[in-house]
């Protein structure tokens, strides 16, 4: 087993949490006060991940985000799926352990994210609206373990363009993962997980019963 | 014989000499493009080189070699299991050089070096010592000697700071294999010239940054040497050169290293002071960029020390390099050494390219072809190769 194992596990889990972002799209829909949903329509998750001793950084990179998210006036809340087999360290092995060992994508093909509610200045579906360093709370399911996460976002709208990017943190350990260890590297508990994704307002719809929830 | 063709003839067998008794502890900077910013991570010894731990190894294998099976990696192909207190190693390398001047063409295929390589652990201390053959051409007259090219105990105070005192090549700048560069060689840090001193070191790798302090007490090859007069400068029965070396990088992101070392010395002839920055930019995981700077300082001891008896001048060493398919690397490299500004004729410069190719672990080829001008014998550039072929046990 390998720390990249370990690594990859973290990406997943920073994967999970790109959904958190809740930025809306829509910038050339003007926001009339009623509950908008939006679509990803890219979405990266980065994760760094620290094998100790040595410090070795383990960094995993994956594509393939979706989700919707939901506006509610000033307010965005969102859900958010990754596919934990599109992580890469960049070392074959590392990858396979990780999947295989850690993270067990046989059997949990997938992370979930649902962000709480987050209050922005403005409706994110306006163009030329930004928010910068704002608090999010949500729910992390991974590895069929679901566990509160909370970290920062930055968003702007462009135009009909939604950018979001959001960090957070994840204890592995919490989510029932063993702890990744290979020839005497053992990954920390602590991953840092980035996600970022992009959204076009223009194709915003009033919100389903199912994405009011 | 004339004099010009003697000094001729000298600057030749300069330029080949480090590659004729040269020994390499071989370490891979380049590994900080993986994420791999300190060397403890694949190696036993702090500034990189040498004996691998069984994470080394297995990185040998899944990111620098094109080919493998499972096992591979290990001590004999994995055909021998040692103790996990236990780690083997141990390099055999052979060259074929080729250098072609204004004075001659001249080719050589030796041994450079054929070393075994144990350390012991016990908790966390690390014994640490080679013995091998001394390597070179049939005209070098210790080649076929037993050799410890180096012996260290290390201790981890934690799994972040050490102590380490022993016999080793001088941690400065950035440790790279090829020791005939201008930034090793030029600054008489080339193993070449068996210049393993008696370090006692401490050090702090951390994730964010690394530090070292060590105390170079030089090393004699004198066996009538004098070590009580050892600490009484100008006043040695031997030319050895001790001082204190002082080095700091910080890494930057996930896959850069930026680096400055320092060191103040002195011996019989002179005092000097040397100091630069080193620059390790993975800009991705197959592209990497390795640079250094040294600024030298020399004070020779006779005549007195004046004001116009000084030396200035500098090394630099800068390398791009590229991973075109995995284990096969390319490179360019160009090399600067100037070390009295004042005098025209102290003036080195090389560019030259290389490939770096790990077929399967264990094995390494590796050929540079330089262009290269030494002002001193000539203004034009001259011609000098090189091919190693590296077996690892």
């Amino acid at each position: 087993m390998r720390a990249s194992q370990t690594l990859s596990a973290m990406i997943f889990l920073a994967f999970l949490s790109t959904g958190f972002f809740p930025f809306a799209a829509a910038a050339s829909t003007k926001d009339n006060g009623g509950k908008k949903q939006v679509s990803v329509a890219s979405g990266q998750v980065d994760f760094l991940a620290t094998g100790k001793p040595s410090a070795i950084k383990i960094h995993g990179h994956g594509t393939g985000l979706t989700g919707t998210f939901v506006v509610d006036d000033k307010t965005v809340s969102g859900k958010f799926e990754f596919p934990m087999d599109n992580f890469d360290t960049g070392v074959e092995m590392r990858n396979h352990h990780m999947k295989e060992k850690y993270l067990e994508t046989g059997k949990f093909k997938t992370a979930q994210l649902e962000v709480q509610p987050v209050l922005f200045s403005a409706s994110v579906l306006n163009a030329g609206t930004s928010a910068k360093d704002l608090t999010f709370k949500g729910t992390m399911t991974l590895h069929g373990v679901s566990h509160p996460i909370q970290g920062t976002l930055q968003e702007t709208t462009e135009k009909t363009k939604i950018t979001a990017h959001a960090e957070f943190e994840l204890t592995i350990s919490d989510y029932a993962i063993v702890i990744p260890t290979y020839l005497g590297i053992t990954v920390a508990d602590t991953v840092h997980v980035s996600v970022d994704l992009t959204a076009d307002s223009a194709s915003a719809t009033h919100a389903t019963d199912e994405a009011k929830k | 014989v004339s004099a010009s063709f003697l000094r001729q003839l000298k600057y030749l067998l300069l330029s080949v000499t480090g590659i004729l008794i040269s020994t390499q502890s071989h370490a891979f900077p380049e590994m900080v493009r993986m994420g791999y910013q300190n060397c403890t991570a694949c190696h036993v010894s702090p500034s990189g080189g040498g004996i691998l731990t069984d994470y080394g190894r297995s990185m040998a294998s899944e990111i620098l070699s094109t080919w493998n099976y499972e096992g591979e990696e290990k001590i004999g192909h994995g055909l021998v299991t040692t103790p996990e207190w236990l780690h083997v190693g141990g390099d055999s390398y052979w060259v074929q050089t080729y250098v072609d001047d204004t004075t001659k063409t001249q080719k050589w295929f030796f041994p450079m070096q054929n070393d075994l390589e144990a350390a012991v652990r016990i908790t966390r201390l690390w014994l640490v010592g080679t013995l091998g053959v001394q390597g070179g051409t049939s005209g070098v007259p210790s080649r076929g000697n037993m050799i410890s090219h180096r012996y260290y105990a290390l201790y981890n105070l934690s799994d972040e700071t050490y102590v380490r005192a022993g016999k080793y090549l001088l941690p400065f700048g950035i440790n790279q294999p090829n020791h005939t560069v201008v930034t090793k060689q030029n600054l008489a840090w080339d193993e070449s010239q068996n210049v393993e001193t008696y370090n006692v070191e401490t050090g702090y790798i951390g994730e964010k940054y690394n530090a070292s302090l060590v105390a170079d007490f030089g090393r004699s090859t004198d066996p009538s040497y004098n070590w009580q007069n050892h600490f009484v400068p100008n006043d040695s029965t031997d030319n050895l050169e001790r001082g204190l070396a002082a080095n700091f990088a910080f890494n930057l992101y996930d896959t850069f290293k930026l680096g400055f070392s320092g060191f103040g010395g002195f011996n019989n002839d002179a005092t000097r002071y040397v100091l630069g920055p080193n620059f390790i930019l993975g800009f991705t995981k197959k592209l990497i960029f390795l640079s250094e700077y040294d600024y030298q300082l020399l004070y020779p001891h006779t005549p007195a020390p004046t004001q116009a008896s000084e030396q200035r001048g500098f090394v630099s060493y800068n390398r791009l390099q590229y991973e075109f398919y995995k284990g096969v690397n390319g490179y360019i490299a160009h090399q600067l050494s100037y070390l009295d500004l004042t005098s025209g004729n102290t003036r080195i410069d090389m560019l030259g390219a290389g490939l770096d190719f790990f077929p399967r672990p264990h094995f390494e080829i590796q050929g540079e072809w330089n262009k290269k001008r030494t002002a001193s014998v000539s203004d034009s550039y001259s011609d000098y190769a090189w091919l190693l072929l590296h077996y690892y046990l």
